[in-house]
């Protein structure tokens, strides 16, 4: 335990207490400054997986930047996503609003045409309620096909956004695991400099809370009344143990004051007779 | 498809209408001659039916004969019953044609406005009458 404790402090048992306590102090300082710059990498990174979360619609709840400005990749990744919901939004209107989409617009309404104007075998007939029927289609498939046309950009907007946002956040994941990283290259030394920290306020400790107080040597008075089973205070156990004694004691110097020891009653010498087959007399006869 | 306009589609219709109505007068003629021919042949071997049937109460031994003429009367009057419908089909045609040149014609001055409800309402930012229908068909089953 010595020749550990010794390893342990040997680089600070050349130095100074008071440079140890610099020492020390710059040491806590060091710690709690990493404590906290791990502390903003932890906010940062809730924010990068909470801003992840929310781009990619896992939550509706948008990222609480107000205590962390700055980071604009963040801010700009949630601007892309509410964007890309508006344009989302007015798709999907779009889209409930004239349920078939454009490719089947343009093959419905070729189909309707056809019908209209194909010349027919004498034995076929077309009622004019099918006619009929066939025309209206046609041209509200034509005013489909032409809100398609004009609403194009609704679609093209929301592939822009889509694509902006996927880069921004990719961008946000890749400074998510770098942030990752930060926080496990922090928290290692933190570690270290909390050992650190925790090594010099140790010998610290155990220079300032244990002076080298002289003890003084036991009286010969102290062997006897040891002797004769009396108490000991402390400090003269402390002084035997110092300067040795205790094991000098001899037992045939016992005084006859010494108190009568009870002899303690010996275990009994039966033994209990099992595993022997209890057997008839008789029968042993 | 976008720049085709009502106008054009109706001229397209009436063309095709008064192609098919200038064609069903001949079309009528040999099927009315078809279902003539059919009648007489269904008229004939029924009456010789009916004779055969009367001459033949008693005696047992012209039985196939009776069956052959049978078969022959259920053949022909078959006949007669497609050529009569084939007949009908197309003077319901040539009446459907008149119908709908009438209508037709009537709506190429530019009154076709009732014809196109469901694409002015889309135009006006409503909803198709596909999506209407789905709506409908949602409502109905909750």
């Amino acid at each position: 335990m010595s020749s550990k404790s010794s390893s342990l402090f040997a680089d600070l048992k050349q130095k100074e207490t008071s440079e140890i306590e610099v020492m020390y102090e710059t040491e806590v300082a060091l710690l709690s400054a990493t404590e906290e710059e791990l502390l903003a990498l932890y906010r940062k990174k809730k924010i990068h997986s909470e801003t992840i979360k929310f781009a990619v619609s896992k939550t509706t709840q948008t990222p609480n930047i107000k205590g962390q400005p700055g980071d604009e990749l963040v801010e700009l990744a949630v601007e892309q996503k509410k964007e890309f919901d508006e344009h989302l939004t007015r798709r999907d209107a779009l889209v409930e609003r004239l349920l078939v989409p454009r490719h089947r617009v343009i093959h419905a309404m070729g189909e309707f045409h056809e019908k209209l104007t194909t010349s027919l075998a004498p034995s076929e007939s077309v009622s004019l309620a099918t006619e009929m029927e066939h025309f209206a289609r046609f041209f509200e498939l034509q005013a489909m096909l032409q809100i398609y046309a004009d609403e194009h950009d609704v679609q093209t907007s929301l592939h822009q956004a889509r694509s902006n946002l996927l880069e921004t956040i990719k961008a946000v994941n890749k400074n998510d695991r770098r942030l990752a990283q930060l926080i496990n290259q922090h928290r290692s030394n933190a570690k270290k400099q909390r050992m650190e920290a925790g090594r010099l306020k140790a010998y610290l400790e155990k220079v300032n809370a244990s002076p080298v107080i002289p003890v003084p040597e036991p009286s010969p008075e102290v062997n006897e009344r040891l002797l004769a089973g009396q108490a000991l205070s402390m400090e003269e156990f402390a002084s035997m143990l110092e300067h040795g004694g205790l094991t000098d004691l001899d037992s045939k110097q016992v005084s006859p004051t010494k108190a009568k020891q009870h002899k303690k009653k010996g275990n009994r010498k039966t033994t209990p007779r099992r595993s022997q087959r209890q057997t008839p007399k008789r029968k042993r006869d | 498809m976008l720049s085709v306009l009502p106008a054009d589609l109706i001229k397209s219709i009436l063309a095709r209408r008064q192609t098919m109505a200038g064609r069903l007068p001949k079309e009528l003629e040999q099927r009315q001659e078809e279902n003539d021919r059919a009648f007489q042949l269904a008229k004939v071997s029924r009456e010789e039916l009916q004779a055969l049937q009367n001459t033949t109460e008693t005696a047992t031994s012209n039985a196939e004969e009776l069956l052959k003429a049978q078969q022959l009367y259920d053949e022909h009057e078959q006949f007669r019953r497609r050529t009569s419908s084939r007949l009908q089909t197309i003077k319901n045609n040539i009446k459907d044609c008149q119908e709908a040149i009438e209508f037709w014609e009537g709506l190429a001055d530019g009154n076709w406005g009732h014809l196109l409800e469901d694409a002015e309402r889309v135009r006006g930012g409503g909803a198709s009458s596909y999506a209407e229908a789905k709506r409908h068909a949602t409502e109905g089953s909750s």
